[in-house]
C-alpha cells in the first residue's frame, strides 16, 4: 500500500475537518430545541369529532356567533367585539381534574376562554374520571377577527400544556351563524 | 545532489532513503499512547458512569419520594397501621340514582354512589389524627387506574350523624369516617379506597372490599 505524501494527508486532514464542521451545522439545525422537546402531544380532530388525550377527551359540536350574551342567571356579557360561543363536551380521563386551557388561535394570536360568564360557562370546570361534563366556552373576540376564517380550538387540562396531551379542533369561522344576542345553553353534566 | 560520488563503504543510497522512511512515524497516536494513558482512561469512564448514575437516580428518588408511589395493598377484612393511624375498611357500598338512599336530583345522569365506611385510630404515638386525603380507585385490568375524590355533601343521603364525612386531623381520639364517591354508572372495574398521608409519602394504602 502506497504510503500518503505529506501534502496529501494534510488536504484529506482539511476535507475531513470540513466534513465534520457540515455534520456537526446540520446535527445542530435538525436537533430539537428546547421548545420543540417541551412541547405538548397534540391530538387534532374535525367539529363533532371525539378527540382522545391522555387526561382529557373534547367534543366539539359547534359554534356561533353573537354582539352580545346572557346566560340563565340574569348576567347579560356586553363586549366592544364579538362573542364566539363553542358548544363543548369535556370529559376527564383518569381523575379529578380541573379544565384549564380552552383557547382560541386566530392567525396566532390566543383567545383564552372568557371568565365572565362565570359558572354559566364550562371554562375552568372541574372536570370527574369518565363524568362528561356539557356546556358554553365563551371568547370575546375583536369583531375583524371573524374576517380571519380559520381558527383553531386547543384544550388541555393544565393551563402549561407542556409536556402533556393538548387537542386541537380547527374551526372555520366564515360561515358560522352570526346573531343579536344568545343566551348560553345550560350546563349539562353526566352521560346524555 | 545527481553524480555525487559516494563515500566507499557507504550504504547504498536506495537503503538510506528506506532507513528515513521508516523512521518516520506512522500516523496516529503512538501504539503506547493507550497503554500509557489505560488507567486513566478507565477511571474517566468509570466515574463518569458513575456521577451519571449517582446524579439521576438522586433525581428519580427525590420525585418518587415526593408523592405517592408505593402502595400498600391490603386484603379485604383486615386492618393496618399506617401514618400514625389504625385504618379498617368495614363498608364499601355502590348505589345507584334509583336507589331510595340517594338524592337523584343532585346526582349527574348516568353515574352511581360509592359510600365507603372506614374506621379510623390514632396511635398512642400521636396528638391527634392524622390529615388524609381519600379517593376511590377503579382497578380496570389491562387498563389505566380512574380515581374519584370525596364528594363533599353530594348525593348520599343517608349519613349517620355520628361519623365524619373525611378524614379530621382536629380529633384526638378513633372515628368513622362515612364518604361518598361519585361514579360513572360505566365504572365496572374493581374499586378500592386509597388512602394518602403525606407524612407518610410514598406510601399509600389501597384498600379492598371484597
Amino acid at each position: 500500500m502506497t504510503r500518503l505524501g505529506p501534502r496529501v494527508r494534510a488536504v484529506l486532514t482539511a476535507v475531513g475537518l470540513v466534513a465534520i464542521l457540515v455534520v456537526g451545522g446540520v446535527v445542530v439545525h435538525l436537533t430539537p430545541g428546547e421548545d420543540d422537546w417541551q412541547d405538548g402531544f397534540v391530538t387534532s380532530g374535525e367539529v363533532g369529532e371525539t378527540l382522545t388525550g391522555r387526561t382529557l377527551q373534547v367534543t366539539v359540536h359547534g359554534a356561533e356567533v353573537a354582539d352580545e350574551v346572557t346566560s340563565s342567571r340574569g348576567w347579560t356579557g356586553e363586549t366592544p367585539g364579538v362573542w364566539l360561543v363553542v358548544d363543548t363536551t369535556v370529559t376527564a380521563m383518569l381523575g379529578d381534574v380541573g379544565f384549564g386551557l380552552s383557547e382560541l388561535d386566530i392567525d396566532g394570536v390566543r383567545y383564552e376562554a372568557s371568565e365572565r360568564p362565570d359558572s354559566s360557562s364550562i371554562e375552568g370546570g372541574s372536570l370527574a374520571a369518565g363524568i362528561p361534563l356539557r356546556g358554553p366556552l365563551a371568547f370575546e373576540i375583536p369583531a375583524d377577527a371573524i374576517d380571519a376564517g380559520q381558527a383553531t380550538l386547543r384544550f388541555a387540562t393544565n393551563g402549561d400544556p407542556r409536556l402533556d396531551s393538548v387537542l386541537e379542533v380547527p374551526l372555520r369561522l366564515d360561515g358560522l351563524e352570526h346573531r343579536d344576542t344568545l343566551e348560553l345553553p345550560a350546563i349539562d353534566e353526566g352521560a346524555a | 545532489m545527481t553524480d555525487r560520488e559516494r563515500t566507499p563503504g557507504a550504504p547504498p543510497v536506495d537503503a538510506l532513503i528506506d532507513e528515513a522512511v521508516a523512521a518516520v512515524p506512522a500516523a496516529g497516536p503512538p501504539h503506547g499512547w493507550w497503554r500509557r494513558n489505560l488507567v486513566g482512561i478507565v477511571a474517566f469512564v468509570v466515574l463518569a458512569v458513575l456521577t451519571a448514575g449517582i446524579v439521576g437516580l438522586n433525581g428519580w428518588f427525590s420525585y418518587y419520594d415526593g408523592r405517592p408511589s408505593v402502595a400498600i395493598e391490603i386484603p379485604p377484612g383486615t386492618g393496618v397501621d399506617y401514618g400514625g393511624a389504625h385504618w379498617q375498611l368495614e363498608s364499601l357500598t355502590r348505589l345507584d340514582a334509583d336507589d331510595p338512599l340517594i338524592d337523584s336530583d343532585s346526582l349527574p345522569a348516568g353515574t352511581d354512589v360509592v359510600v365507603a365506611v372506614l374506621r379510623v385510630e390514632p396511635s398512642d404515638q400521636v396528638d391527634h389524627a392524622p390529615s388524609c386525603s381519600l379517593s376511590v380507585v377503579e382497578r380496570r385490568p389491562g387498563g389505566e387506574d380512574r380515581s374519584w375524590s370525596l364528594e363533599p355533601g353530594g348525593a348520599w343521603a343517608d349519613y349517620e350523624e355520628d361519623r365524619e364525612t373525611g378524614c379530621d386531623s382536629e380529633l384526638t381520639g378513633p372515628y368513622t369516617v362515612e364518604g361518598s364517591f361519585v361514579v360513572p354508572s360505566s365504572a365496572d372495574g374493581t374499586l378500592l379506597v386509597r388512602v394518602e398521608v403525606p407524612d407518610a409519602f410514598p406510601r399509600y394504602l389501597e384498600l379492598s372490599a371484597r
